[in-house]
């Protein structure tokens, strides 16, 4: 079975892949900074128009849309970018949000 | 010290708070701005469970809110939700709720799914979202499925490259095709359908196994599948997408939504594709696949009154499609002058032209807010001709088809919903059947037409009513129809439908489904395999309106699981028993030992039944890591003339996917890997009975996303896996696989027992590139 030794050295190599891409996500990690706005995101025309811009955003590593809370949650490098640059970003989309800022724990 | 004193009655103010109520107030806001009170809506503090209920004025309230942290959310049906993160210190706050625009728009939350089980639906349904649809290059409709193990794909010969597909262990046919709740792909426009519908043009497509709704007919047998377009609402104004493969095969699809003011908008889409080069790779001297041009396009409108008005849609489409195929010296025209002109040059061609146009217009008129009460009316016109040769077999059809469908929907109250409707049918088919006998003595032909005045088309008027109630409360939802049409040919049919959704926690869910399907039997067109071989076509008789009952349930575990709390765990069982079913008898002579070689349709007057199982587990191990292991077992038995009940032939008995995805952060880079386990498909007899081998298949694709572009490269069939002798022929020393030099006009000529690929290891590479409206 020529085909299924294929299969199984591609299956190896995606999953090698995906884990030390995950063991160098774990790495970075600290040095980011995150932030979530509340915008008027209410249809899933609205997430799929964030999810195909805001990710291009330089300096963005992570990003998360939901129309149920209609917030966006943004991680990103604070070096490369400001939370005022991404409040920019997403209102230049149409939907001007306003950041949600959690209580610190005591 | 002033700053203690200011921190003290901060303190003072907040222990104060804390002991206080929450009092609140909810608003519906219109498209201006302005504010009503939204009597009725819910308020949920989602981290402690607690719920409030506005009363009419809006004005909701809280004793305590039992944590410091807690997500306060306001929701009423149709509306948008409105969120508080609520602290201690907060005593009041307004809510407001905007109008929702799309009223059945599923709510998403987090990255999307390719393929899921939707939670919601009463039945069964599997829904194969954009981001599935792009898993794979997907050209067309019917290559979309092969994540899928619920649908089988195959080839119906091999010849004209048509696709069919397999639900519950029966064909194609028995499955209702809907294009955004039409009917679509009905009598010849059904065996080469699923290519003409490109697969960039969809949004998502939904599998419902089972009969589902009788509002839109008794057609649907095992099940229906639905199709969502590119919307008019979509703010993509341009959308190219461009597609090569190592065989040369080119495709273009674009499409365009816009928005022209808040109440119009339209989708343009058109798509080419072209096979340009033939090629042999089995050398058995045909073509492995026909040469092709196909162009389509459509044109979709939507007028949105607003809110709660009226909804106006309607389109039309048109498209054209060639095919050459047949053995490789074979050339365009060569059939033009009667299949005797191919047999003096001893060369077997086909040649396939369809075109068709079809038009549709939907009106929604809500008498209520969202919609409760309303009115909605279908109509849809469709013309397509189908103009085919294949060496000795010449098959002209055309057909004009009009459908209405009005229906009133409305409710008690809550829980007790009703839809009444009436509709109408008009299917016109005309078909002209001719079979050249070449006498090889005399180098003469004569023409004969098969099974007489048996290929005479239909011309069938259907008048149908028909009544659903559904019942919802939090845990059931009961959905049970009534149908009764008036068929011209056929008189009165009656079809009773219920689904049945039980959630024993939000977690839990098991369906129940029957009921019964009928619908008109397309000798030719539901088998399209009669027109590639060399054999006559004897039809015995009269062929009755297929009928059959589907029962069935599934029973789904939704858990969290590393990355997602929406992994599931499914089990699926369906039976579908027949009280007429056409029938195909390709062994009746073998049987009989009769040297005629004819093949035979018949109804099968006795048994008729299939069985399915299928097991279906979607895991989400680690982030962007996504896995879906699905497994079928099909039993399909039917009684054939002289033989009992055997197995269906070329029906396979089981098929196994896995789909493993791993997405980069932000989905950057997707790679996908599928692999398939093809179970064995019972051969006729002529054949010398026995099973199929069992084959795997393996796909895979690699996709970057840039901002607005997508670039992808693939492989399809990996293992480079081919039916051999796909084409049989008996030229005095036993059936076997052709080869170049045969007579490929002999009746023991065999296009049509297909039941693996046909086409080998193929690389494929395209662009997908998305403008959004500023």
């Amino acid at each position: 079975m020529k085909a299924l030794r294929i299969f199984t050295a591609i299956v190896v190599a995606v999953l090698t892949l995906s884990l030390s891409a995950q063991a160098q996500n774990k790495k970075k990690a600290p040095k980011y900074e995150e932030v979530t706005f509340s915008a008027h995101i209410h249809c899933n025309n609205c997430k799929a128009k964030c999810d195909a811009a805001l990710p291009y955003i330089k300096g963005v590593k992570d990003v998360k849309v939901s129309v149920e809370e209609q917030t966006v949650w943004f991680k990103y490098d604070p070096t490369k970018v400001t939370k005022q640059k991404l409040g920019a970003e997403l209102a230049e989309l149409g939907y001007p949000g306003k950041e949600i800022v959690k209580e610190e724990k005591k | 010290m002033k700053k203690s004193i200011l921190l003290f009655v901060y303190l003072l103010v907040a222990v104060f708070a804390t002991a206080q109520d929450f009092k609140g107030k909810v608003f519906f806001v219109n498209a201006d701005g302005e504010k009503e009170p939204a009597g009725f809506a819910t308020v949920i503090c989602v981290e402690t469970r607690q719920t409030a209920e506005a009363d009419i004025d809006g004005n909701f309230e809280f004793k305590k809110i039992k944590g410091e942290n807690v997500t306060m959310i306001a929701s009423f049906i149709g509306y948008t939700r409105d969120t508080l993160l609520y602290r201690p210190g907060i005593t009041y706050h307004e809510f407001n709720l905007h109008d929702e625009n799309e009223l059945n728009a599923l709510v998403v939350t987090g990255r999307q799914d390719a393929n899921y089980l939707s939670k919601t639906a009463a039945i069964r349904t599997e829904v194969i979202t954009a981001a599935g649809l792009c898993k794979m290059a997907c050209c067309n409709l019917a290559e979309s499925f092969e994540n899928s193990a619920s649908v089988s794909v195959g080839y119906s010969d091999a010849v004209s490259g048509a696709k069919q597909i397999k639900l519950l262990g029966l064909s194609g046919t028995y499955v209702q095709m809907l294009d955004e709740n039409k009917p679509i792909m009905r009598g010849l426009a059904s065996p080469f359908g699923l290519s003409y519908i490109p697969g960039q043009w969809l949004e998502s497509i939904q599998i419902a196994k089972g009969p589902s709704s009788v509002i839109n007919g008794l057609e649907g047998l095992t099940g229906l599948i639905n199709m969502e377009h590119r919307k008019p609402t979509a703010e993509n104004p341009l959308f190219v997408n461009l597609f090569m493969s190592d065989e040369l095969m080119f495709e273009g699809n674009i499409a365009s939504s816009l928005q022209l003011n808040d109440k119009w908008s339209t989708v343009i889409m058109a798509h080419a594709s072209a096979g340009t080069k033939d090629h042999d790779m089995n050398k058995d001297g045909f073509k492995d696949e026909p040469l092709k041009q196909h162009f389509n396009f459509d044109n979709r409108w939507l007028y949105n009154a607003g809110p709660d008005g009226v909804q106006v849609r309607f389109g039309v489409k048109a498209f054209s499609d060639e095919r050459i195929g047949g053995q490789m010296a074979y050339e365009k025209g060569m059939n033009d002058h009667g299949p005797y002109e191919g047999y003096k040059n001893n060369i077997w061609g086909s040649e396939i032209n369809n075109s068709g146009i079809d038009g549709y217009l939907k009106v929604g008129i809500p008498f209520t807010e969202g919609g409760v009460e309303s009115l909605a009316m279908v109509a849809t016109y469709s013309y397509y001709n189908m103009d085919a040769s294949y060496g000795t077999k010449y098959y002209k059809g055309y057909q004009n088809m009009a459908y209405i469908n009005a229906m009133y929907q409305n409710q008690n109250d809550e829980n007790h919903h009703y839809t009444f409707g009436i509709a109408g049918q008009y299917d016109g088919i005309h078909e002209d059947f001719r079979e050249m006998v070449i006498d090889f003595d005399k180098y003469s032909a004569r023409v004969y037409n098969g099974g007489g005045e048996l290929f005479k088309g239909r011309d069938d008027k259907m008048i149908g009513v028909y009544g659903e109630y559904t019942y919802t409360n939090e845990k059931l939802t009961a959905v049970i129809g009534l149908r009764g049409d008036y068929h011209s040919q056929g008189g009165w049919v009656f079809g009773p439908r219920a689904n049945v959704k039980y959630s024993f926690t939000d977690d839990l869910i098991v369906r129940v489904t029957g009921g019964r399907g009928l619908r008109h039997a397309n000798i030719i067109a539901d088998n399209l395999g009669l027109l590639s071989s060399g054999r006559h076509i004897f039809v015995e008789e009269e062929i009755k309106m297929e009928d059959a009952w589907t029962f069935g349930g599934n029973i789904t575990q939704y858990f969290k699981w590393g990355e997602s709390e929406n992994s599931y765990l499914s089990f699926d069982y369906f039976r579908s028993s027949f009280n007429s079913q056409l029938v195909v008898d390709w062994d009746k002579d073998y049987i009989t030992g009769s040297n005629k070689n004819n093949v035979y349709v018949y109804n099968c007057d006795g048994r008729s039944f299939t069985d399915t199982y299928q097991v279906d587990l979607s895991v989400e191990p680690f982030k962007g890591f996504t896995a879906i292991a699905t497994f079928r077992y099909t039993k399909a038995k039917v009684e054939m003339d002289g033989q009992g009940l055997v197995d269906r032939p070329l029906m396979s008995k089981y098929k196994g996917v896995l789909n493993i995805q791993y997405a980069t952060n932000l989905n950057k880079w997707t790679f996908d890997v599928t692999g398939q386990l093809n179970g064995p498909a019972p051969l006729p007899q002529f054949m010398g009975g026995g099973e199929s081998e069992v084959y795997p298949m393996f796909f895979a694709q690699v996709t970057k996303k840039f901002k607005g572009l997508d670039i992808y490269v693939g492989v399809e069939n990996i293992g480079n896996y081919i039916q051999e002798n796909a084409i049989l022929i008996n030229n005095g020393d036993g059936l076997q696989g052709i080869k170049p030099g045969d007579n490929a006009f002999d009746n023991s000529f065999n296009a049509s027992m297909v039941w693996g690929p046909l086409m080998g290891r193929k690389f494929y590479g395209g662009i997908r590139l998305t403008l959004w409206k500023k």
